[in-house]
């Protein structure tokens, strides 16, 4: 691989600047100092391998915007190519021109150059003075180190990751250590093991712990039963102790009872019994004795009842009774028509007063008014009243009308004298005619006037008129005799002709009016005026004779009036004399009234039909009271009648009663009948009580019979013959009785403690109390042992069943359990990263001398070969570092030096050859170009021959780009090798 | 009437066994943890009442010898005397782990406990009003294991008895991922005309045929990362011509496996945010115990994890989640790289490469005897299997190259 050619767009100080290597494989570039070689390096290696942001942010030009640049290089496989970056553009990656025109990216030229990246590019295949002058500060102990680590990527890294893994192995586990984490987490877990194995154990025994409950359950369940057993023995004894006495008393009961026979024959309950029977049967008796008592009674009573019954006249009595009541009416009627009469007489009497006529009652009885008699006063009265009304009426207006004429009279005189005189009277009406004709003579004039011009104008127009009808006419006659002169028609020549006459008639008769009504018109004119009169003369001439005609008006008027009042007057004195002649007449008729009937004497006519309605109401009032008179004496007779048949009836059948009024009388009567009735109603009653009675009598009976044969057969049943027999049975039966019951009493008292043979026993052979007692001490103390022994053993079931519980309960075992295995799992992961680290660290070591082995042999050949060539022969064998010893070289006489024995030229040269030989092996699959800046600065000149004849024959398998300020260098080189930089560019300071 | 039952199948509850490959979990976790294979044994019991089931089979390995509890036996006690409180008859046998010669405790079971006491396979019969409905068939071991072919001892008793069900602790002649017990061909199952066959010993379930129902049921909560997913019962009804099973979960806390890539992420924090979005998307039904890959084809990753961010990001989100009614607990990370070997080589690299060369033979067991021969330490863990070697030797790998191209 070879560069052919750069191109620098902008890079550092360099803008828009060309390197041509020539297709050369050494090549020299010559600069002095900041003449820009290290940024020429830079850059190759920027376009070769890119460079990070920063540091191409640092190389952008000052003056050029442009940062980048072109490089073309041969390459053995594929040929030509170019390389482009552009430092603002695609984040500096590179572009890459193949010669058939297709484009690659970073990755393709990655490939390219074989992987290598710049670091590893640098230390391979660059080297400088720099590099020697860093020599010379190493310690000499690690010289060798440092020599071998040329080559090789950062074996300081190398160093420090084996030391940073024997640090972390450290940390993670030593065999025999404490402290680090692995020792740690084993530590832990053998103290969790234990803790494990001894919750193990403890759930272990778990077995044996569920034996013991059960062996203790048992044993207690044992003595719980002995216990009882003796518990109840105890209780057994006490109890017989107790019962001793009760023994002793059933035994005596028992021997007793042998006294009485074995059966007593007596009823059920049979005292009882009969006490309730007798108890029933004493009342029954007495009772019956008391009804047959009452029957005799009653009979009695009944019979007495009867007797007095049959001797009262019961319908006799009742029947005067019933009319009593008749009676009792009539008499309040009675008293209520006497009442009326009283009230009437009284009300006649005051009515009479009121009239205060002469009139009494007497009269009033002997009064007889006819139905006409009415009217007749009727009339008397509205014949007076008219003619009193009339005559007064009459009398005023004779008085009016004589008056009335009087006034007339005067007011006619006045006027009279009132009148003008004839004379004053013509003279005035010939003043007024003068004045009306000089008026109409005015107006004639003027008329006249108007007529005139009026008839001008009326004569021009028509002047005219007749012309033209003349014109026209002719002209009509002219056309009417054209045409029937063309149209050869000779009757419209008649027509012609006709025209034009008609035409000039009327001219004429025109003209002639004209001419006699202008004459007419000059002859109307008017008379003159005859003389004046003055207005105001006129109009006081005219007020006065109008004046004068009303007032002659008016006194005609007067006169018409007198006389109308004058005939009035003597009408009205001819009606006064036929009003007199009424009047006798009516006083005459009064009178005839007045003998018929006195009373009217003292009454004005006026009131007599007031009179009449009064006297004909008395008149009515006089008849009824005739009639309740009459009805007052027949009650009264059939009052006394009724009283002497009552007392007749009380005669007749003896009763004596001291009171005379009827009413104590009838009461005695009444009170009579009710007896008789109450003592019938009782008779009924006592018969009903009697038949009762007897029915009771009977039913008493039977049951006394009932109760008899119950206590007969109660007395059979005890074999007794009456009651005292009964009696005695009876206290036999209870005394057995209440033996048996002591007895049983006491035997069942103690069947719930004793058993049927126990107490047999005990009733047979009772034993003594002492024995019982001796027994019952032995037993206590052996119950308290027992009792001790249990309560120990519950104490001890109790406390292994507690343990038990908790065993299932735990969970202590569980947990730690899992824990152990989580401990464990830890220290598997940690053992697994140590061992990680254990290997990487062997692998790395191992590695290490594998590398060495594979290429130091190869590279101390080629050393030796450089460092020979270099010092001419002088030292001619490098030995590698062995184990102990450090790198040595051997020089021609066969002594051997090691590397701290060496002069600083010497180190110089071995570590240029060292590092040539090592690019040389390096490089054997990568023909990457050298680049070496100024690394022979310090070598003499033959050495710098020797150095450039090497330089030459490496450039024959690889490029070689040489950097250098010096000229002696450049001398040694052909000129088409070189490329002065001075010379080609003016520097720009940067 | 028809004759008809229906029983729950449930097997290897392994009552009070730790979990395997957690560490780092708070003590609130821990506990749930610790309780989760008898809160699977409570959600049994619960399911059996639920489902009102005649009977619960319970194939094998209730609890370990081993690390035998007394507690695992006393809930199992209690357990049963929940179902006898609602009638429900209990058959069960003992396995592998819960051989009856290993038991300690001398529990006493109540009466709806029906026992498969010896190694002689046997029958049971179930009874419902009176008349016989299922025979059950089984057996228990009496010691560690059990190597001959029971399938040989099973036979069908009273054809008159309408259902007749296999019960089995064993494996499949194939098998060879698990210790081969009491081994048996699918073929011989077949032919033995029994209406079920209720397997246990394998954790994982599987419906091995179903005319008629050979069923392995799994295990009931899965204790270790590879026991993933619901874990459960089967409920089972059977009536004549028809057969029917029905998986229900158990597990009280689930295992699970995420693969997050975090190719895209430039910073950890990203990564936090990624696993943080996945696990919201969960949303599970009960607690979660994931096991992280993440997938990258960046070599920052290895820088995370070398500097522990990754281990602290996960805490967080631990502990962001470890408060949630259904917590979610990272308990295992594992990093996978997608980035090819070619990749690293192309760094090129000298010593790199022959890192590379020396590391698929590096002989890693000489070199950590250290700790894995230690006198104290080696009772604590197993010799390395070459799946773990491999996975160290790749680690230390990843670490080297990691240091040594830090920038």
């Amino acid at each position: 691989m070879k560069l052919l050619r750069a191109t620098i767009y902008g890079f550092g100080k360099w803008v828009d600047y060309e390197l041509d290597f020539s297709n050369q494989s050494l090549i020299a570039l010559y600069g002095e100092n900041e003449s820009g070689k290290t940024t020429i390096q830079r850059f190759l290696l920027f376009m070769l391998f890119g460079m990070p942001p920063k540091q191409r942010k640092f190389y952008q030009p000052k003056t050029s915007s442009k940062m980048g640049g072109r490089l073309t290089i041969l390459d053995e496989s594929i040929g030509e190519y170019t390389i482009e970056r552009l430092g603002d553009s695609r984040n500096g990656a590179a572009i890459c021109y193949t010669p058939d025109g297709e484009e690659h990216g970073e990755s393709w030229l990655s490939l390219r150059l074989s992987g290598v990246d710049e670091k590893t590019y640098r230390s391979i295949f660059s080297f400088s003075a720099l590099d020697l002058s860093k020599l010379q500060d190493v310690k000499e102990e690690e010289l060798s180190e440092v020599l071998l680590g040329i080559g090789l990527t950062g074996s300081a890294r190398i160093h420090s990751i084996e030391r940073r893994l024997e640090q972390k192995l450290g940390e993670y586990f030593k065999p025999n250590g404490k402290n680090p984490i692995i020792n740690q987490q084993l530590a832990k877990l053998e103290v969790l093991q234990q803790e494990l194995n001894e919750l193990k154990e403890e759930e272990a025994s778990y077995r044996v712990k569920k034996n013991a409950i059960l062996e203790l359950q048992a044993t207690i369940e044992e003595n719980t039963k002995t216990i009882r057993h003796k518990k109840e023995r105890k209780y057994q004894l006490e109890k017989m102790i107790q019962a001793l006495p009760d023994v002793e008393a059933y035994i005596q009961y028992q021997t007793m009872l042998k006294d009485y026979p074995e059966v007593i024959s007596f009823p059920e309950g049979g005292m009882e019994r009969y006490e309730t029977l007798k108890g029933k049967l004493l009342p029954l008796k007495s009772d019956l004795k008391v009804r047959l008592n009452n029957k005799l009674k009653l009979m009695e009573e009944k019979e007495n009842l009867e007797n007095e019954n049959q001797q009262f006249p019961i319908e006799e009595a009742s029947s005067i009774y019933s009319q009593y009541m008749n009676y009792q009416e009539n008499e309040r009627e009675l008293l209520r028509i006497q009442k009326q009469i009283e009230e009437r007489n009284k009300d006649l009497k005051s009515e009479l007063m009121v009239l205060n006529i002469s009139l009494d009652e007497q009269i009033m009885e002997d009064l007889y008014l006819p139905f006409h008699l009415e009217k007749q006063w009727e009339d008397i009265k509205r014949d007076i009243e008219a003619v009193i009304r009339e005559q007064e009426m009459n009398k005023e207006n004779i008085h009016l009308q004589e008056s009335a004429y009087e006034r007339i009279e005067n007011e006619y005189k006045n006027l009279e004298k009132s009148l003008l005189s004839n004379e004053l009277r013509n003279e005035l009406e010939e003043i007024i005619n003068t004045h009306k004709e000089n008026k109409l003579l005015d107006a004639l004039q003027q008329e006249n006037e108007q007529k005139h011009k009026n008839w001008s104008n009326i004569q021009m127009k028509t002047m005219k008129n007749i012309g033209l009808w003349l014109g026209v006419s002719i002209i009509i006659g002219l056309i009417f005799g054209l045409i029937a002169l063309l149209a050869d028609m000779p009757f419209l020549f008649n027509l012609a002709g006709i025209s034009i006459v008609l035409g000039i008639v009327q001219w004429l008769l025109g003209k002639k009016s004209i001419k006699q009504l202008d004459i007419l018109m000059k002859e109307s004119t008017i008379p003159n005026k005859i003389s004046s009169v003055t207005q105001d003369e006129v109009q006081r001439a005219e007020s006065l004779l109008h004046l004068d005609q009303q007032n002659y008006r008016e006194l005609e008027f007067l006169e018409e009036k007198l006389k109308e009042s004058s005939i009035h007057l003597r009408k009205l004195l001819d009606q006064k004399l036929l009003l007199e002649e009424r009047d006798t007449r009516l006083s005459e008729t009064i009178s005839d009234h007045i003998a018929n009937y006195p009373f009217l004497e003292r009454v004005e006519v006026v009131y007599w039909p007031e009179l009449y309605c009064t006297l004909k109401d008395l008149l009515q009032v006089v008849k009824i009271l005739d009639e309740l008179r009459m009805k007052e004496k027949e009650l009264t007779e059939s009052l006394s009648y009724y009283q002497l048949k009552v007392d007749k009836f009380l005669q007749d059948h003896g009763f004596e009663i001291n009171a005379k009024s009827l009413l104590s009388k009838i009461d005695f009567i009444d009170y009579e009948i009710n007896t008789y009735h109450d003592r019938e109603k009782q008779i009924v009653q006592t018969s009903k009580m009697l038949d009762d009675n007897a029915n009771q009598i009977e039913e008493l009976n039977m049951s006394c019979e009932t109760i008899e044969q119950e206590i007969n057969t109660l007395f059979d049943f005890a074999n007794a013959q009456n009651e005292e027999e009964f009696y005695q049975r009876n206290k036999e039966l209870r005394e057995r009785n209440d033996l048996c019951k002591a007895s049983d009493k006491i035997s069942s008292y103690y069947s719930s403690i004793f058993s049927k043979e126990e107490w047999e026993n005990l009733v047979t052979n009772s034993p003594k109390k002492r024995t019982i007692e001796l027994e019952i001490n032995e037993l206590e103390i052996k119950i308290h042992g027992l009792e001790e022994e249990q309560e120990v053993n519950r104490q001890q079931l109790a406390n292994i069943i507690v343990e038990y519980q908790k065993l299932e309960s735990s969970e202590t075992y569980s947990k730690t359990l899992h824990r152990f295995q989580l401990e464990k799992e830890k220290f598997i992961k940690l053992s697994k990263q140590w061992a990680v680290y254990k290997t990487a660290k062997e692998l790395l070591a191992g590695t290490k001398e594998n590398y060495r082995d594979k290429y130091l042999s190869k590279v101390i050949v080629r050393t030796n070969y450089f460092f020979e060539q270099l010092t001419d022969g002088l030292y001619t064998h490098v030995s590698p570092p062995d184990d102990s010893k450090p790198f040595s070289v051997e020089r021609v006489d066969q002594l051997r030096f090691t590397v701290q024995e060496l002069s600083q030229g010497t180190i110089n040269q071995l570590y240029v050859s060292l590092r040539l030989a090592i690019s040389e092996i390096m490089s054997d699959s990568m023909h990457l170009p050298f680049m070496i800046d100024d690394a022979f600065v310090h070598f003499d000149d033959i050495r710098k021959k020797r150095m450039i004849s090497i330089l030459k024959e490496i450039a024959s398998r690889h490029q070689i780009l040489l950097f250098t300020c010096k000229r002696e260098v450049i001398s040694e080189i052909h000129d088409k090798n070189i490329l002065q930089l001075t010379n080609r560019l003016p520097l720009v300071e940067n | 009437m028809e004759k008809k039952i229906s029983f729950i199948h449930a097997a290897d509850l392994h009552l009070d066994s730790p979990f395997k490959g957690l560490s780092d979990i708070n003590d609130t976790l821990f506990q749930e943890v610790r309780k989760s294979t008898f809160k699977a044994l409570d959600n049994l019991v619960k399911t059996a009442i639920r489902k009102e089931v005649d009977f619960v089979l319970l194939v094998g390995d209730l609890f370990d010898n081993e690390k035998q509890s007394l507690k695992a036996q006393i809930s199992l006690r209690n357990a049963f005397e929940e179902l006898q409180r609602h009638h429900i008859e209990v058959y069960l046998s003992y396995g592998n782990h819960d051989y009856i010669k290993g038991n300690i405790y001398p529990i006493t079971y109540p009466e709806n406990v029906h026992i498969f006491n010896d190694e002689q396979v046997h029958s049971l019969i179930f009874n419902k009003e009176d008349t016989p409905l299922a025979a059950i068939y089984g057996f228990s071991y009496e010691n560690r294991a059990v190597t001959s072919k029971k399938v040989y001892e099973y036979k069908k008793i009273d054809r008159d008895i309408p259902f007749h069900i296999g019960t089995l602790h064993g494996s499949l002649e194939s098998n060879t991922e698990h210790d081969t017990y009491a081994p048996f061909q699918l073929t011989e199952l077949i032919n033995k005309d029994f209406d079920y066959w209720a397997l246990g010993h394998i954790h994982k379930r599987e419906i091995l045929k179903e005319h008629p129902f050979i069923i392995y049921p799994g295990n009931t909560q899965g204790r270790n990362r590879k026991e993933t997913g619901e874990k459960g019962c089967y409920y089972v009804e059977l009536s004549e011509g028809n057969h029917s099973v029905e998986f229900i979960a158990l597990q009280a806390i689930e295992y699970n496996q995420m693969t997050v890539n975090i190719s895209n992420c430039e910073t950890i924090h990203q990564v936090e945010q990624a696993i943080t979005e996945e696990i919201r998307n969960l949303n599970p039904m009960v607690p979660q115990l994931l096991d992280v890959t993440l997938q990258s084809k960046k070599t920052n990753i290895i820088a995370w994890k070398s500097d522990h961010l990754l281990e602290d990001i996960i805490e967080i989100i631990n502990e962001r989640f470890q408060t949630q009614n259904n917590w979610i607990h990272i308990f295992r990370t594992s990093i996978q790289e997608t980035r090819t070997l070619e990749d690293s080589t192309l760094m090129g690299e000298h010593f790199i490469k022959e890192l590379l060369d020396n590391v698929e033979e590096f002989p890693i067991q000489e070199h950590v005897s250290d700790l894995f021969h230690h006198k104290q330490a080696r009772v604590y863990h197993d010799s390395l299997s070459i799946e773990e070697e491999e996975q160290i030797k790749q680690e230390a790998h990843q670490l080297i190259v990691h240091e040594l191209l830090k920038e």
